[in-house]
């Protein structure tokens, strides 16, 4: 038949022109949406080799995504595709063994020190209500079962004001991000300074100012070619800091490194992405106390609010930090110590089982 | 190397053809046979070793066989075969070799024909090596009988028409794989994970098993063919419509059909067939479909599953008799939907106590739960589409091509889907063909 005639020929063509295409292309070492290095020509590998390397790839991946979505996918490699072009990440599980751990961990820790928590829901919760259907979401029963259990500490709920700021301005979490915007951690940093029983700053105070109108985050590279840009907001208020790096030895004056927004992660740029320990000094903070903040991520958006309140502010992240919290603590004069974490990456790194 | 493989797809296939096709005709043998080699390579050269060493030692007991024609001397083949065979597919500390239950087969059926003088000797070693490790049947079948293909390789008989329609046979089956099959694959894995599955649940998990492994496993063989045909090989059909059948008798004719011909000729008839009492004809028919369920997997379950068989087949033949011809089409349908995506249970499930969990579930757990409908809504469309792949295009539909304009609309299709299925390939939802596995 002719037709098959037509088909052979053009889709012999198309192999022909991207073959040419493979051959003679420069090949990329690193891809960045996937934030890792491309592989490297082997017989034995050669399938990957050959993905990795496929003449606009990246173009064939949006097409894959787009026409998922046209075809009424909502759910693809692991995001939510929500109203107003939210991309909401999937919750990780835990199993049981390690959350009683961290618990018991949590448990030890604050029967020693005074403890605030502050565990954060995630996207998929506070932006409900722009999902159509999602599955294994209980992270509002999840929250307030890890509180009942983090019996010796301070716990701080911070589902509803997120909720409630979010239903009324709709910019809790970024688009494209799993992370809250600075926006959600003002909201944060409020529902912590209330729990003190401290004095807040209004929203206004701290001058939010834009640092990026193009920022695409960890879930907009898993369904590259679905939604729109990011923008990225910080307090600017601070001139007399210093940020002390400690394993790297190294000092700043700013509390955000603007190289990043050169590159791929441009949350990173708060505190210069993830670090073992900081030492954050505030010579114009409102008080002369101290705070110690065991975090994961979700923390860095928080922490240029909460370095106006505090003179000293001392970072931890426990994915890095392999020593005990309590030999940190001998010689610090820390008035709170605040453990700050998302949920689902709470569970999905663990971190917090290191805490002693 | 898979047929839905970048490598395949634009490296190996159109080197291949371009050197098959300009070849001398009595050349071609040795690119097939050098393409096959470097196929089969790719799946690991201890693979490659094993296939070479089976093809060599059946090549070299055919001319034993020819000699003496002795039972003695039959019977020692076999069992070398299928003690190898058996090393592999049932000890959990080897790899499988790929392919190694489809070429096994293909070899002891040559050995077996030879003997009963079925067919004549391939005395070439490079024709029975070729016969034996060609790139288009090696991974997944069909299970070929080496007297037929030693003719088509011949001759090398094919027009450029040939050519043209193979081509879109090939091209729709990795079309059907990639996009349809690989899709449903996905759906399965989620559904299998869910740990508390409701009623609903568990019925769309085995319906997206059965649409899954239906598709997986044709669309392969319409590779397979569809290549055959490009290069003059008459491969015959391995599915006819399963899913459509009015019985379990049936459906068997419909499904993996050079499978069910090779127990049909090399163990139902030999062990006596139908002409045999009762009592030894149900026993016949347990005997062969137990071993068709062996060879289905590694696994008790497979050797449940094929009793499964075995035993409705025994009731449609002894007690429902025609009674069951004689119900209204859609009841009979019915009949053998609900059967076989039981029988699906078996085959999915290995865990003895997560097979009985799943029963349970299916039976008692009836409310509506968020998982199904979320898993249904997400993947409605692909469903559907797998249904109507499920069913025979009428002819009225094939008229249409006739058409001009739907003519040129079918290539801009085709082509569309091709680009498609490049962007799934790359967008990591490449996953080996499930049958390699057996």
């Amino acid at each position: 038949m002719r037709r098959d005639k037509y088909i052979f020929i053009v889709i012999l063509f198309i192999v022909i022109i991207f073959d040419i295409m493979f051959i003679t292309s420069k090949k990329e070492k690193y891809s960045d949406i996937e934030n890792r290095y491309l592989s490297e020509f082997k017989i034995d590998n050669i399938t990957e080799y050959l993905g990795d390397h496929f003449p606009y790839r990246v173009d064939f991946i949006k097409i894959k995504n787009r026409f998922s979505y046209l075809v009424g996918k909502r759910y693809i490699n692991g995001i939510y595709i929500g109203k107003d072009n939210y991309l909401v990440p999937e919750v990780e599980k835990i199993d049981d063994d390690k959350k009683n751990l961290m618990i018991k961990r949590v448990n030890e820790f604050s029967s020693n020190n005074a403890v605030d928590v502050m565990i954060v829901p995630d996207s998929i919760l506070i932006n409900k209500d722009k999902l159509s259907l999602t599955i294994g979401n209980n992270e509002e029963d999840e929250i307030n079962d890890l509180y009942k259990s983090f019996k010796n500490s301070n716990n701080i709920n911070v589902i509803n004001s997120l909720k409630d700021s979010n239903l009324k301005d709709d910019n809790m979490y970024y688009h494209t991000d799993h992370h809250w915007t600075s926006y959600g951690a003002y909201v944060g940093y409020k529902e912590y300074m209330k729990s003190k029983g401290y004095e807040y700053q209004d929203l206004d105070y701290f001058k939010l100012e834009e640092l990026s109108n193009n920022f695409k985050g960890t879930s907009l590279n898993k369904v590259i070619g679905l939604g729109l840009e990011d923008r990225i907001y910080a307090p600017s208020i601070y001139n007399n800091l210093s940020v002390y790096y400690v394993l790297e030895d190294k000092i700043t004056n700013s509390l955000y490194n603007l190289d990043y927004l050169k590159e791929r992660n441009q949350y990173a740029l708060f505190l210069d992405n993830n670090h073992a320990l900081i030492e954050i000094t505030n010579n114009d903070s409102v008080s002369d106390k101290e705070i110690l903040i065991l975090k994961n991520s979700y923390a860095n958006s928080f922490i240029p609010f909460i370095v106006n309140e505090y003179k000293k502010t001392y970072v931890i992240d426990l994915r890095y930090y392999n020593k005990k919290v309590s030999d940190y603590l001998v010689d610090k004069n820390v008035d709170d110590i605040l453990v700050l974490y998302n949920l689902n990456n709470l569970y999905s790194d663990t971190s917090l089982i290191k805490l002693k | 190397m898979a047929f839905n493989s970048l490598l395949f797809i634009f490296f190996f296939l159109p080197i291949f053809l371009l050197l098959f096709y300009v070849v001398p005709k009595k050349c071609k043998i040795y690119v097939l046979l050098l393409f096959s080699i470097i196929f089969y390579y790719f799946s690991g050269l201890f693979n490659l070793i094993i296939l070479l060493a089976v093809t060599l030692f059946n090549y070299l007991y055919s001319f034993v066989i020819n000699k003496y024609r002795n039972k003695f001397v039959l019977i020692i083949n076999l069992l070398i075969n299928l003690v190898v065979l058996g090393l592999f597919k049932y000890n959990t500390n080897l790899v499988l070799p790929l392919g190694i239950s489809f070429y096994t087969f293909n070899n002891i059926s040559y050995i077996v024909d030879l003997y009963n003088k079925k067919c004549s000797i391939i005395k070439n070693i490079f024709y029975y090596f070729t016969s034996s490790m060609l790139f288009t049947h090696v991974t997944m079948g069909p299970i070929s009988k080496y007297s037929d293909l030693y003719e088509n390789l011949k001759d090398f008989d094919y027009k450029d028409e040939d050519i043209y329609s193979g081509f879109r046979r090939f091209l729709s089956g990795l079309i059907k794989k990639v996009l349809v099959a690989d899709n449903l694959g996905l759906l399965v894995s989620n559904l299998g994970a869910i740990s508390d599955k409701s009623s609903l649940v568990c019925l769309l998990y085995l319906v997206s098993f059965a649409l899954q492994l239906y598709i997986d496993f044709a669309s392969y063989s319409d590779m397979a063919i569809g290549l055959g045909k490009m290069i003059g090989l008459k491969y015959k059909e391995n599915f006819d419509y399963p899913y459509i059948a009015k019985s379990i008798t049936d459906y068997w004719r419909r499904w993996h059909i050079s499978l069910s011909t090779f127990f049909r000729d090399y163990v139902y008839i030999p062990l006596g067939g139908n002409r045999v009492g009762v009592f030894r004809h149900i026993i016949n028919l347990l005997i062969v479909w137990c071993l068709t369920g062996i060879w289905h997997g590694r696994t008790i379950n497979f050797m449940l599953w094929g009793l499964y068989y075995g035993i409705i087949l025994i009731i449609e033949k002894y007690v429902l008799k025609d009674k069951l011809s004689k119900l209204p089409n859609f009841l009979q349908h019915i009949y053998t939907v609900v059967i076989f995506l039981f029988g699906y249970i078996f085959f999915s499930i290995s865990d003895f106590n997560e097979m009985g969990h799943f029963i349970r579930s299916l039976f008692t757990n009836h409310y509506l739960d968020s998982n199904f409908v979320f898993y249904l809504k997400e993947n409605i469309l692909l469903l559907v589409v797998g249904i109507i792949l499920c069913f025979k295009l009428p002819d009225k539909m094939k008229k249409l091509l006739d058409n001009k304009y739907v003519s040129i609309l079918s290539v801009i299709c085709y082509i569309g889907l091709f680009i498609l299925v490049i962007s799934y390939i790359l967008g990591g939802s490449f996953s080996p063909f499930l049958y390699t596995n057996f």
